[in-house]
């Protein structure tokens, strides 16, 4: 069956159908909410939900983007939401606790270890940008219609987050002059 | 000039540097060096090998799918068509029959003596245990051939009551006569496996019985045919069914065991 198929079928409800894509799929919307996220539990709740926004926004695509694209925005745009609600929840409730973020990366060579581990340490307006432009390609002007900014402002912030995460590869104690935290 | 910041640097992985800083660089090896490391971050950053979701996750979309009804949810054992069928006449064959064998046993016996199956042929086994309800065949009289199981009980210590003998055939012994006091326990374990007959009928009429309801509905019915062995052990209908309703129950077991590592698609 090929994709135009099975997202036919699963516009229909077909549940077979709506599993054969997650298959094809789940691994790169699971990359991009991981990577937002800083953490698996966090990346599973959101995966779970961009999944679900995305068989619940089916009916309407309408195939003039990739299906990639269309369901890589959706990822996106949950994980952004749900940070966004994250952060109000968090600031309302509790401190968030880090012993979250202290989990073993899995990858084989050194530096990607250390980068993915830096990435989970990057302050999460950083790794917001740095995750959309650095690892999953998109534009300064994409990034800035997603996060509501100027595509200078996402330009900028990415810098910064660069200059971070090289700080955090090659010392993790000394801060770097002029960096700072971006928030947005 | 002092070194470049590391902003600055990380700026010149994207854009040309302006004159000053191509000056400097050209001077300078640490902020060369930099920027090396710079573009390899960026570059490494860009190829970095998706992590794979847990395998269970699956389980819980498909469950929030499910709970949202945004899926249409496949039937989850297409098999079981035939099965149901097959059940909902059994309990009208299987009614009629034990009713008959009963207390309608010809002239020799009183409405109070229930007269059991007389002897019957037993068909080769299938490669499989009959079909709980399978219409009987060959019957004769009142008595109802059991298409024989092939199967014998997977634990024969747990299902005591059947009486299997060389493979691929079940032993039917010669019809008996009730033993006195006998017929009011047969009578009522007759009812309850019957009873059970008919829930699972119910059961497997329903669209959206799910495996648990029909294992258990199984189970029941396995423990209401043993039971009802245990006062008739010769009765070929109830050995037939008993034989049925286990090899139903371990067909739905396994379909449970695969599902849980395949999900209900």
């Amino acid at each position: 069956m090929t994709e135009t198929q099975l997202i036919q079928s699963a516009k229909q409800g077909d549940g077979g159908a709506i599993q054969a894509l997650y298959r094809q799929y789940s691994r790169r919307v699971y990359a991009v909410v991981r990577r937002m996220a800083g953490e698996d539990a966090l990346a599973e709740d959101w995966a779970q939900e961009a999944w679900v926004r995305a068989v619940r926004a089916l009916p309407g695509f309408r195939g003039d983007s990739r299906f990639s694209t269309w369901l890589h925005r959706i990822a996106v745009n949950t994980a952004l939401h749900a940070r966004r609600s994250r952060e109000r929840r968090v600031g309302r409730e509790a401190p968030l606790d880090d012993t979250l973020l202290e989990r073993p990366a899995g990858e084989n060579t050194l530096l990607r270890l250390r980068l993915e581990r830096a990435l989970e340490r990057l302050p999460e307006g950083m790794r917001r940008v740095l995750v959309l432009h650095d690892v999953e390609g998109y534009t300064h002007e994409e990034i800035g219609a997603m996060l509501g900014v100027a595509p200078g402002t996402c330009k900028s912030q990415l810098f910064k987050a660069r200059a971070r995460m090289r700080q955090l590869l090659t010392s993790a104690t000394e801060p770097v002059e002029g960096i700072e935290t971006c928030r947005t | 000039m002092p070194h470049l910041t590391l902003e600055a640097i990380a700026r010149l992985v994207d854009e040309a540097p302006e004159p000053e800083e191509a000056l400097h660089l050209q001077t300078c090896l640490v902020c060369r060096r930099e920027l090396s490391e710079m573009r390899l971050q960026t570059e490494e950053l860009a190829q970095l090998p998706d992590p794979e979701p847990s395998p269970a996750a699956w389980t819980a979309i498909e469950a929030r799918l499910q709970a949202e009804g945004l899926v249409r949810r496949r039937r989850a054992f297409p098999e079981y068509t035939l099965l149901r069928i097959a059940a909902s006449v059994a309990v009208l064959v299987m009614g009629s029959a034990a009713g008959v064998a009963l207390w309608s046993g010809g002239d020799t016996h009183s409405p109070d003596t229930p007269y059991l199956a007389p002897p019957v042929a037993v068909t080769p086994a299938p490669a499989r245990a009959p079909e709980i309800g399978a219409v009987p065949t060959g019957a004769t009289g009142t008595g109802s051939v059991v298409q024989a199981a092939a199967l014998e009980p997977a634990d024969p210590e747990a299902e005591p009551a059947v009486q299997a003998a060389p493979r691929g055939r079940v032993v039917v012994p010669a019809p008996r006569r009730a033993r006195p006091g006998e017929g009011t326990g047969l009578r009522e374990a007759e009812t309850e496996y019957l009873r059970a007959l008919e829930e699972y009928a119910r059961m497997a009429a329903a669209e959206d019985a799910d495996p648990v309801t029909r294992l258990a509905t199984l189970e029941g019915l396995v423990r209401a045919t043993r039971s009802a062995l245990e006062r008739a052990p010769d009765d070929p209908v109830i050995n037939g069914y008993h034989l049925a309703a286990i090899g139903a129950r371990d067909a739905t077991l396994r379909q449970l065991a695969r599902s849980s590592e395949e999900t209900w698609y």
